[in-house]
């Protein structure tokens, strides 16, 4: 009994481990990943952008931008969304409004999906489609929430200004914290 | 017993190969055990579109005995079974059903998820979804093991059953089939469009 018990203690300790990679850390270049998703007119100028997409991250009309990356399944984003939305307006309204802007990226999530989310939580934020999970992966499979602030420097490779894994619970001392990043 | 140990840790390990997805921490790339894909599907259905849904009675983590004939007149009917408690592609998928509530109730519907574990584990990982568990009935095809799934022919050889969506029509009769790869999510907008399409 106690060689099966140990064989299933280690079988899920090592397949625990096959759980964890490596979200893209502060710092690290970060991919001009392409978006995709059905925007409003207000989100479009919101962003910068024209057209039905896709765009890649680099076209977005800003110093910085700050990308959650989550999913209508879960349920620590699901409780996040109202403080999303506090966060987006918050940004808004600040100094930082039109240096610093907010997107989400639904991992695993098709249109339907996103779009269920945005009226569940009337969320005005733009948010993006990933059914495939093709940002997920290439931006080192973060678990969900998780929060990048991205330095587009212009045309040149984006850079990660910050790297936040987790529910950022406060929206108020969060802009600070993105702010403070962003300096 | 032994046997029964052999079985469940050998389920348990594979349910952790099937569900678990990358999240965030730090660990050698050398010890990171790669199980591959399993295969989609290891189980051959028993039911078909247009006939008739086997009735089953199976306890629901609320006590209460459910009986799928009960709905007949009364409600469509969506069943979601998933392979297992406690494992994170299955753990994604009732979340999001637990905030669609509207979306099963503006087509006429209820949501019944099953799965092959006991009722305190269904009881203890629904809790983990929402304080409250999730608005619709959890119900447990743990003893006989995946009687139900059996019956539906979606009980795969481990013991765990497919990741699978019914739907049936209020006379009992199964409109939608989708025996799901077990190793992805079923899309929800699929799900509603084929429950639209029943109402």
């Amino acid at each position: 009994m106690l060689k099966y018990l140990l064989s299933l203690c280690i079988s899920t300790f090592l397949l625990a481990g096959a759980a964890f990679a490596e979200p893209i850390q502060t710092g690290e270049p970060f991919p001009d990943i392409t978006l995709t998703g059905n925007q409003t007119s207000a989100q479009q100028s919101y962003l910068g952008l024209s057209g039905n997409g896709p765009w890649n991250l680099t076209d977005i009309k800003a110093d910085y931008v700050v990308v959650e990356i989550f999913s209508m399944y879960c349920p620590h984003c699901q409780a996040e969304a109202p403080l999303v939305n506090e966060l987006f307006t918050a940004l808004k309204k600040s100094k930082s409004a039109a240096s610093i802007k907010l997107i989400g990226v639904g991992v695993g999530n098709s249109n339907f999906e996103i779009n269920f989310f945005r009226k569940k939580f009337q969320v005005e934020l733009p948010l993006f489609d990933d059914l495939d999970f093709k940002i997920h992966a290439e931006t080192g499979d973060p678990g969900t929430p998780h929060f990048f602030l991205v330095k587009l420097n212009g045309n040149n490779k984006p850079q990660t200004a910050l790297s936040f894994a987790g529910r950022m619970e406060n929206p108020t001392q969060f802009l600070k914290t993105l702010q403070d990043a962003a300096k | 017993m032994y046997k029964h140990i052999r079985i469940y840790s050998a389920v348990t390990a594979l349910l952790l190969c099937v569900c678990i997805t990358p999240a965030m921490a730090k660990v050698p790339a050398e010890l990171v055990y790669q199980p591959g894909k399993l295969n989609p599907v290891d189980s051959v259905l028993k039911v078909a579109v247009g006939k008739m849904a086997p009735d089953f009675a199976l306890p629901s983590v609320s006590g209460k005995k459910i009986q799928l004939s009960s709905f007949r007149g009364k409600k469509n009917v969506v069943i979601s079974f998933v392979p297992a408690a406690f494992t994170p592609i299955c753990s994604d998928q009732w979340p999001g059903y637990n905030i669609a509530q509207e979306l099963f109730e503006q087509n006429d519907a209820i949501l019944l998820g099953i799965t092959a574990d006991n009722t305190p584990t269904q009881y203890a990982w629904t809790k983990q979804m929402s304080e409250g568990g999730v608005w619709f009935p959890v119900l447990s095809d743990f003893w006989p093991h995946g009687k139900v799934a059996q019956l539906y022919g979606i009980l795969r050889p481990e013991g765990v059953t497919e990741r699978a969506i019914f739907i049936i029509d209020k006379k009992g009769i199964i409109r939608y089939i989708d025996v799901h790869d077990i190793n992805t999510r079923p899309d929800l907008g699929s799900i509603i469009r084929a429950l639209q399409s029943v109402k």
